[in-house]
């Protein structure tokens, strides 16, 4: 499954100029897979990706407003989207374009639709993997 | 009346979370999320930014509780967390083979923080067997650390509570 995902974020990277990283991780700050044109720490990436998704869903409940779909952080020189992928797993991306917030955030919510689409394509028990 | 911000932190298991849910007058705010590693085996949740709670003292000083994450690569968390805090508690779990290196630890790493405002230790998991504090008090004792030690059952109120109190009338008095 991570060789899935992986495959995904790599092309994810690839195929957008303005994505200079991206990251899946778990709900507890692990790196699922990532892939990055800098040199970023993507384990603190990790870590960081989950602190911001924990915090903006604690926000999302303190104001009863439902879920928490993305958090958005806009920097001087570029733009981080964090948004969930399922419960327990997000994804971050990162821009070092300032003004590609649009793009960034459909090209990482197709990241994830791929993403998703592929994992429930995969046999959910060992009878459908074998048959 | 003073509002005084405090910060509770140890390592994963210390009891960070459940201390602060236990004395908090507000539901406390809450970062916890599902533990996908080792952390899984003892328990079913991790914090991996902060836990938030609040307290009234008794003469109307308001206690503003920030937990930090247990993990180290949360260690963000834990210098944010930090600034403006004027104490810290720091939790030790007695059961951990790695108490005491624990404690030294997270010492070490909030030792120029602490320096500049006050810290309790509070001891948990160690129940009855209160002979055991011994090594903690030699422990301060060799460093050089004249601040006070609490066994704590984090699940008990009045135990934190203790515990808190005494290190804001530090704060407040000193």
């Amino acid at each position: 499954m991570t060789g899935i995902i992986r495959t995904y974020v790599n092309e994810f990277v690839k195929d957008n100029d303005f994505v200079v990283a991206s990251v899946v991780v778990s709900s507890d700050g692990h790196l699922v897979a990532g892939a990055q044109k800098k040199e970023y720490s993507l384990d603190r990436l990790s870590a960081l990706g989950s602190t911001f998704m924990a915090l903006g869903d604690s926000l999302a409940g303190e104001v009863a407003m439902g879920g928490c779909k993305d958090v958005i952080a806009e920097l001087d020189g570029g733009i981080v989207a964090f948004m969930h992928v399922t419960r327990n797993v997000a994804i971050a991306s990162v821009s070092d374009s300032s003004r590609s917030l649009g793009l960034l955030l459909s090209s990482t919510r197709g990241c994830i639709d791929s993403i998703l689409r592929e994992l429930k394509s995969l046999p959910k028990t060992k009878e459908e993997a074998t048959n | 009346m003073a509002e005084i911000k405090i910060v509770i932190t140890g390592a994963v298991g210390a009891g960070k979370t459940t201390a602060i849910g236990s004395i908090s007058e507000i539901p406390v705010v809450s970062t916890d999320v599902a533990a996908s590693d080792a952390v899984s085996a003892f328990k079913a949740s991790t914090t991996v930014a902060m836990d938030y709670g609040e307290l009234t003292l008794d003469d109307g000083s308001k206690l503003r509780i920030y937990g930090t994450p247990g993990q180290e690569r949360f260690s963000f968390m834990w210098d944010i967390l930090a600034t403006g805090a004027l104490g810290f508690v720091i939790l030790v779990n007695h059961s951990s083979p790695t108490a005491l290196a624990d404690l030294d630890f997270y010492i070490k790493r909030f030792r120029k923080s602490i320096d500049e405002s006050t810290m309790a230790v509070g001891v948990t998991h160690i129940g009855d067997n209160l002979s055991s504090m011994a090594k903690y008090y030699d422990y301060m004792n060799s460093q050089h650390l004249p601040y006070p030690i609490f066994p704590v059952d984090a699940r008990k109120a009045a135990d934190v509570r203790l515990m808190v109190e005494a290190m804001a009338s530090m704060i407040i008095y000193e």
